[in-house]
């Protein structure tokens, strides 16, 4: 249980200049491979805000680590595609679905050979496959899907990139059950695919309205309020033990692999 | 009975060749002076369009009143400013008039843009001023050579006109620039969420806002001497000169007018563009706020 965390915030904090309003307050946060983290809150208790900051999309003081290093103006790009921020409502360039898929491959961070670097039609085959979507779907425009159908491409988009940890912003809110049940199934795989090898853990953070989902989708549990995290699930590492067996009882997963 | 003949000519009013005759003398040969009178006929026919849209309603007239008014007033100023500087022919307040004008030029294009950032004028100020006075540079320096170099009656209209334009196609790009990159900013930031670097993601935004500003002078172009014929040539024409001399400066005017706008708007998008992104890929959406 020495594993390094491969996010580590410190002390984050923003505030928004137009209305001075305190966004996220010294938020200090660790996310380990194999962790699956539900981020709970009433709205505007800053969890979307969380989530932008760890993909570094909105300016902030405070540190980021990744694999405990800073991360370099220039690197911010490849982070990113590490570290994938899925927004609540899927947005796409105009173009077929193919299209869009392919647009992350085209971007400077995807140079360079290796697994999720270069746009593979058979392995997207297979992506919109496990959602039962047919293979002629690449060639629609991305603005006569339905939105249950842009929330599984956005999702497929990102997962075609291979990343390590996935921010949901509310992924599911306009879902019907059975898309729901699909798209908690695929991203629990998605999860559970690198166990295998513990240098390519996944991990990923789940906002949502309903307790039953985060139940089942997550690990462990942090509540916001106001911009500040009311619990602390691994503040200080030498507590951190101690504090996921108090919030984790229903994450066998993790569990088994923090032994 | 009434004698027409009588009345006509005791009623001045009657006697049409006699009125035009007193209050628009036929002028010399190659002369185009216009008397204030000849101006005023024009404005007449602005009056009527005051007085249609009272009548209607359409709540233009205070607005086509206070234009005619300042249009008048600036044109005037104008005058008697480029009389003065005319009668010096000094290369400082030659100099100093363009600057004057540059600076309102880049002020103007600013004032119709929907949405700012706190650089803008600054921005938008060197961007008119840097190409408008590069292209204007070489159009006199190397193209007119008028003797001296600062002779005011080449160098202010000229400017003048490269200013005008390019100040219209820098207001359309930044308006543009920064209003589609707010009614895209769902997919811009989902470009940035993909590992795409600032530039990657505001790529399309830039190259529309570029597009949008060149449309005009490229319509210009197309139609130049078919549907239109433009400005500087008419006045030229005016003036007596001759029909190939006068298109030959108009095709350099448009040339020169054309080359000052791509500079000038990709100038300032790339200034606007520094400016509400930053070096971490992040998008300043605060900086852009709505006027």
């Amino acid at each position: 249980m020495s594993k390094t965390p491969l996010i580590r915030l410190r002390d984050v904090s923003r505030h928004d200049n137009s209305t001075g309003k305190q966004l996220l307050n010294a938020v200090s946060l660790q996310v380990r491979g194999g962790d699956r983290i539900g981020l709970v809150g009433a709205s505007g208790s800053g969890k979307s805000t969380l989530l932008r900051a760890m993909a570094m999309l909105d300016r902030f003081s405070g540190e980021l680590l990744y694999q405990e290093k800073q991360i370099t103006h220039d690197a911010i790009p490849s982070y990113r595609r590490e570290v994938i921020y899925m927004s609540q409502r899927p947005f796409f360039t105009y173009g077929t679905v193919e299209e869009n898929l392919r647009l992350p491959f085209q971007f400077k961070s995807s140079q360079g050979s290796g697994r999720g670097r270069s746009f593979q039609t058979e392995i997207a085959a297979t992506a919109l496959d496990r959602f039962e979507l047919p293979a002629q779907i690449l060639d629609q425009p991305c603005e006569s899907l339905s939105g249950g159908e842009q929330q599984m491409i956005a999702l497929i988009r990102a997962l075609l990139m291979e990343p390590r940890i996935l921010l949901f912003d509310e992924p599911t809110a306009a879902l019907d059950s059975d898309a729901r049940d699909k798209y908690e199934q695929r991203i629990q795989e998605w999860h559970s695919e690198s166990m295998a090898d513990p240098e390519a853990e996944r991990a990923f953070l789940w906002t949502s309205h309903d307790p039953a989902q985060i139940d089942r989708m997550t690990g462990k549990i942090i509540t916001m309020d106001q911009g500040t995290l009311k619990t602390f699930p691994e503040a200080d590492p030498n507590q951190q033990q101690s504090q996921i067996d108090g919030e984790s009882q229903h994450d066998q997963s993790a569990e088994a692999l923090n032994d | 009975m009434i004698d027409f003949e009588t009345l006509s000519s005791t009623l001045p009013f009657f006697n049409q060749a006699d009125l035009l005759g007193q209050f628009f003398k036929p002028r010399p040969e190659g002369s185009i002076s216009l008397s204030w009178l000849e101006v005023g006929v024009a404005a007449t026919l602005l009056f009527i369009n005051a007085i249609i849209s009272l009548q209607l309603g359409l709540g233009i007239a205070k607005r086509i009143a206070t234009s005619s008014v300042r249009m008048t007033i600036q044109l005037a100023i104008l005058g008697l400013v480029l009389k003065q500087i005319f009668e010096l022919a000094q290369p400082a307040p030659v100099l100093g008039l363009a600057a004057l004008m540059t600076v309102i030029a880049g002020v103007s294009a600013v004032k119709r843009i929907d949405h700012r950032y706190p650089s803008i004028y600054r921005n938008a100020i060197f961007a008119v001023w840097t190409s408008a006075w590069i292209v204007t540079s070489i159009t006199v320096l190397l193209i007119v050579r008028p003797q001296p170099w600062h002779s005011p009656q080449v160098v202010i209209p000229l400017l003048g006109m490269v200013l005008g334009n390019s100040l219209t196609g820098i207001s359309l790009g930044l308006d543009r620039f920064l209003s589609e990159l707010k009614n895209r900013r769902g997919e811009v930031e989902t470009m940035l969420a993909l590992g795409a670097t600032r530039w990657e993601s505001c790529r399309g935004v830039f190259i529309e806002a570029t597009r949008t500003a060149m449309i005009p002078i490229l319509n210009t172009m197309s139609v130049a001497g078919i549907v239109s014929i433009p400005g500087m040539m008419t006045g030229q024409l005016l003036a007596g000169a001759e029909p190939i001399e006068a298109v030959k400066y108009q095709i350099m005017i448009m040339f020169v007018i054309a080359a000052a706008i791509a500079i000038g708007v990709v100038l300032s998008l790339a200034l606007s563009y520094r400016n509400v992104t930053n070096e971490n890929h992040q998008i300043e959406w605060e900086r852009i706020r709505r006027s």
